[in-house]
């Protein structure tokens, strides 16, 4: 059958029939098209499957045929069962009075024995720390999953849909299965791994949709309805909503889909979502505490960072791991760093003011903070997650209060006099839709591995927003640890770190230790 | 026969028939659309059917061609069906069109399931747009003089949009299915 307008005015007459609105005339004329050619005949045969299916196809989720059957069957399956008992009469009288007294006279049976297994369209087959809103559903791995909106607290979770394709849920998430390939989200994280027989899968969303081609992506989908999609590998084709072309992705690009319809391209951040559950206990949980140290290891907060990645306070430029080397820097000011999401920036507190003291933009957008003492612009190598120290050649590790730091279980923030770090807190609010960091709860102080070399009084500054708003000072020789718990409102927008030494840092082995943003639930 | 014996037995005839009826509903329930070409006529034949089906179940000679016994009995409600239709002169194809549909539906149905399998990928491919007016028709059974009303655009041009819809997903079904070659 040829393609044309007698194909359009066909499809057109069909799609009428379909929706049982259609004149007698149509009808005719539709007939005459349809006539005695078996092409024609085929192509109505096919296209009233195509409508079927997308009848059934559509409504799937909410008809499971198994339960949809013994629902229509309900009626029919209560009736009484015929039971042809054979009694002899001498025990008539005996069997009649037990069955009275059993309450048989008359009995129903029903086939559903709440034995059969509810058919699912996916199942969590991993789980870190999981919290669901719904408290019926467990926190388990095997809990099926159907057609319902659900609400991931917090944790990761690993669901295996009925296609094959594996997908990672991270708190806070509302999202739904819409069938056995293809989700709704509505807000939070998902990384999916689509294997070949489940090609096609589909990702909806507010502001578009994801259809994948045999890839791995990872999407978000923040409060105002922002889609962020990441292709790890293969590729994706990104529709937006409001109508433009789809665009096609490959492996290491992104696009992020705002509510006008507007597209940024860039590229992947391999580091913003998990790909895989940890394999052992981390202090860090999706949706309620965030691991500052792991966001410094290039991490999104939840265990995707490097342990012992740094980043130069000086230039911003990151640092591959702990050399033990004493730098200066003649430079003054913030530096922003563009490659890092959640962190605004870094800076050297150096410079003399006529007070004695050293004013330091501390932000971006210039905020300045004029308490913290002259420096002499030298620093330890940088800002690293984990905690490992340098003395002749020698590593050591941190250790606050008699525990050691620096692990998943238990994560460090180095900040080696002189540095400062600015965290941005509203991107990292931006991207845990349905929560804000409530606080910033820390330990800090001197590794005490430190030993003697530790000679010089140094400081630890926490400011929010330029405020400070947390101070704790270590006498040389002195290892007190402070204990930081600093409130935050869904306002805030930077955090900042500082440690200081008014003259050389050597042996300052500061560090904070479970660095952590709580989070609290934004009432939305 | 005892009591438990009578209920095991009403169980594990339910456990034959839900596992037939699991595996020929969706070639059911596409022919009995084809040949009702409507969606809510078709829910309600294929619940009548299912019904009629449980009770002469024990009718059905194990061994035999489930999917055939089940089309003869939705064949027949169908003709019921058309029947009060044209009492109510409900416009339809004429009786020799369906009956032509119903043999050539014979020819695809050994292919419902690849069909549907390949229909679900090639919605995937909508652009969103159509994927939204395939939802609102079909999802949420808008009615297609609303859907106009809604966006202010004529009947006809959303019946010749979802015509062409369709047009192109039964394309990209024969694609799929050719390119994916003959199954064994």
């Amino acid at each position: 059958m040829s393609d044309g307008p007698k194909t359009a005015e066909l499809d057109t007459l069909l799609m009428q029939l379909v929706s049982g609105d259609i004149s007698q005339d149509e009808v005719k004329r539709l007939q005459n098209a349809i006539g005695q050619d078996s092409k024609h005949l085929d192509y109505c045969r096919d296209f009233m499957m195509v409508s079927c299916g997308l009848e059934r196809l559509l409504h799937e989720q909410d008809q499971q045929a198994s339960v949809w059957l013994k629902e229509t069957l309900k009626g029919e399956l209560e009736k009484p069962v015929a039971v042809r008992v054979r009694i002899p009469w001498k025990q008539a009288v005996t069997a009649l009075a037990a069955m009275v007294l059993m309450g048989l006279a008359v009995t129903y049976v029903t086939v559903n024995r709440g034995g059969r297994a509810k058919s699912h369209l996916g199942e969590v087959i991993n789980g870190l720390s999981l919290k669901w809103a719904d408290p019926t559903l467990s926190s388990k791995k095997g809990t099926g999953l159907g057609t319902e909106q659900r609400y991931l607290i917090q944790g990761l979770a690993e669901i295996k849909l009925a296609s094959g394709t594996h997908i990672i849920v991270q708190g806070p998430c509302r999202f739904s299965l819409e069938n056995d390939n293809q989700i709704y989200l509505t807000s939070g994280t998902v990384t999916a791994k689509v294997p070949e027989k489940a090609r096609g899968f589909v990702l909806r969303a507010q502001q578009g949709s994801v259809v994948d081609y045999g890839t791995e992506f990872g999407v978000l989908v923040r409060a105002d309805g922002t889609l962020e999609t990441h292709v790890f590998s293969g590729t994706v084709q990104v529709t937006s909503g409001v109508g433009s072309d789809a665009i096609t992705l490959d492996a290491g690009s992104s696009v992020v889909l705002t509510k006008t319809g507007a597209s940024r391209l860039g590229q992947t951040d391999n580091q913003r979502f998990a790909r895989s559950l940890p394999s052992g206990q981390t202090h860090a949980c999706p949706g309620s505490r965030l691991d500052l140290a792991d966001v410094v290891g290039g991490g999104n907060g939840y265990g995707t960072g490097r342990l012992g990645q740094g980043i130069d306070p000086a230039n911003g430029r990151p640092l591959a791991g702990i050399q033990g080397k004493r730098r200066h820097t003649r430079r003054e000011g913030f530096v922003p760093l563009e490659d890092h999401r959640y962190i605004d920036g870094v800076f050297v507190p150096t410079g003399v003011t006529s007070l004695g003291r050293s004013q330091v933009a501390v932000s971006s957008t210039g905020l300045m903070f004029d308490r913290v003492p002259a420096t002499d612009g030298s620093y330890y190598d940088g800002i690293f997650n984990g905690a490992q120290f340098a003395s002749q050649g020698q590593a050591r590790p941190g250790k606050l209060n008699g525990e050691f730091y620096g692990t998943p279980e238990r994560p460090a923030l180095s900040l080696h006099p002189n540095a400062g770090i600015t965290f941005d807190l509203h991107a990292i609010n931006g991207d845990n839709p349905g929560v804000f960091a409530k606080s910033f709860r820390a330990l800090c102080g001197i590794s005490e591995t430190a030993g003697s070399t530790h000679r010089q009084t140094t400081d630890f500054w926490v400011l929010v927003d330029g405020e400070l708003r947390y101070h704790h000072q270590c006498l040389p020789g002195e290892f007190s640890t402070g204990l930081i718990n600093v409130r935050l409102d869904s306002s805030a927008r930077f955090l900042t770190l500082i440690t200081t030494c008014a003259s050389d840092p050597t042996g300052s082995w500061g560090f904070f230790g479970n660095p952590t943003l709580e989070f609290s639930p934004t009432g939305r | 026969m005892t009591l438990i014996e009578a209920t095991e037995k009403v169980d594990q005839r339910y456990g034959t028939f839900e596992r037939h009826f699991l595996e020929c509903r969706k070639a059911l329930y596409a022919f009995i659309f084809a040949l009702t070409s409507n969606a809510a006529d078709t829910e309600d034949i294929f619940q009548e059917a299912s019904v009629i089906m449980w009770r002469k179940f024990d009718r059905f000679k194990p061994g035999t061609n489930f999917r055939a016994w089940a089309k003869q009995i939705a064949r027949n409600l169908i003709m019921d069906h058309r029947k009060r239709k044209r009492r109510q002169k409900v416009t339809g194809l004429d009786d020799s069109t369906v009956e032509l549909l119903a043999f050539r539906h014979e020819a695809i149905q050994n292919e419902i399931e690849d069909r549907l399998d390949a229909l679900k990928r090639c919605v995937g491919k909508l652009s969103f747009r159509d994927r939204s007016l395939v939802d609102q028709a079909y999802k949420r059974g808008e009615p297609v003089k609303n859907i106009a009303k809604e966006t202010n655009v004529s009947v006809q041009r959303i019946y010749r949009r979802l015509g062409t819809i369709q047009g192109t997903l039964l394309r990209c079904v024969k694609r799929t299915l050719s390119e994916r070659g003959p199954q064994s």
